[in-house]
């Protein structure tokens, strides 16, 4: 009798269980035809878009809700350094590129938690309007988890990561067409960690 | 066949069962917990303006801290909504999103007219009635009765941002009655 209700009940709590976990673990490495990855960079061209698919849609929602679709907005993610390695909030990085020629585009730092980073300086991001480039065109800021000259973005420091974000809205259509050879800022840890 | 392998492949039809059905369901509960959080507090076809997120924002994960918000659940079950603002002169864009998640229409700088920029957001059978009742807004078709509209306004500099919040305070998202 015992045998007759434990054996079903078995197969449909191990049933359960590799069906979450396999859908989490999806969720969160969703596939996509139209991935692109750039140096530390990735984004989907599919984001808010009918062609997400269920696995890409389940991730936006997770980790950025309400999404614009591509022509509207194009989100670039790293959650490494130049050479593959996870960005931990207690290093310093120095991130460095030009900008691109959209409406606007800004660089915005999360914690492990996917929202903004407290610190006493209340620096979430840097946007076209305040981080000045150089003689040569280019800009510089120093993720890092106390306070650096220049354009400082603090990481919070802690045991932790965090994650930058790249936000291109209203992308020029040359660059929106030539997505996959765009120049994104390069991302290299320097000094020791805090 | 032996039991035992009769018994491991129910077990992974289920799994992959189980499996869809959570896949297919996180966005439409993420969306559902947004819209059950704004709507306890503001209700339904009304606009929530948010200040310039900070670390203490815990509203929709990665908010931009460029941007002003404002957001309203749309309800079509009593008929369509009407959706405006008057744009501030930096980037704005009033977004439309299905329960799923999609981001199925946005109104952006180049809909603006006059300084006014709108649409009316209804069912498919309402876009005869809509167009005749405004001729200067656009029709859109929604693909489910109710979702969420997103405003997002930018704000390169907080220290002077009074436009940007006065267009923020503008955004609209009421029941369209005729001449309203």
């Amino acid at each position: 009798m015992m045998g007759r209700v434990l054996l079903p009940l078995s197969v449909l709590v191990v049933a359960l269980l590799l069906g979450a976990g396999s859908a989490w673990w999806m969720v969160m490495h969703p596939p996509t035809s139209h991935r692109l990855t750039i140096g530390p960079w990735r984004t989907s061209t599919d984001v808010g878009g009918e062609n997400a698919g269920m696995y890409l849609r389940a991730n936006i929602a997770v980790t950025g809700l309400f999404a614009l679709n591509t022509s509207e907005a194009v989100y670039f993610f790293a959650a490494t350094d130049d050479i593959g390695q996870p960005l931990r909030a207690a290093c310093s990085y120095a991130v460095a590129g030009k900008p691109v020629a959209a409406r606007w585009w800004s660089i915005t730092a999360y914690g492990d938690d996917n929202f903004l980073i407290p610190n006493p300086a209340n620096r979430f991001s840097f946007n076209m309007g305040n981080l000045e480039t150089g003689a040569d065109g280019t800009f510089e800021l120093i993720a890092a988890p106390t306070e650096q000259p220049g354009h400082w973005l603090p990481t919070g420091g802690g045991a932790g990561g965090f994650n930058l974000t790249f936000r291109i809205y209203n992308a020029a259509p040359e660059l929106l067409a030539n997505l996959a050879t765009i120049a994104l800022p390069s991302i290299r840890a320097i000094g020791s960690c805090a | 066949m032996s039991r035992w392998i009769k018994l491991a492949l129910v077990t992974l039809a289920l799994a992959a069962a189980f499996h869809v059905a959570i896949v297919e369901a996180v966005p439409f509960a993420i969306t559902t917990i947004f819209m059950r959080r704004i709507g306890a507090r503001l209700g339904t076809n009304r606009v929530l303006a948010s200040p310039l997120p900070t670390d203490k924002s815990r509203a929709v994960v990665k908010p931009s801290p460029d941007l002003l918000y404002a957001a309203c659940i749309y309800d079509l079950s009593s008929g369509p909504v009407r959706i405006a603002i008057r744009p501030p002169a930096s980037y704005w864009s009033l977004s439309l999103f299905a329960r799923n998640t999609d981001n199925f229409f946005k109104l952006s700088a180049e809909d603006a007219k006059d300084g006014r920029a709108e649409m009316i957001l209804g069912q498919a059978k309402d876009a005869g009635r809509a167009k005749s009742e405004y001729p200067n807004a656009r029709f859109v078709a929604a693909p489910g009765a109710s979702g969420v509209m997103l405003a997002r306004l930018l704000v390169l500099d907080p220290a002077h941002m009074e436009a940007e919040v006065a267009a923020q305070n503008s955004v609209q998202c009421v029941p369209a009655t005729k001449g309203g």
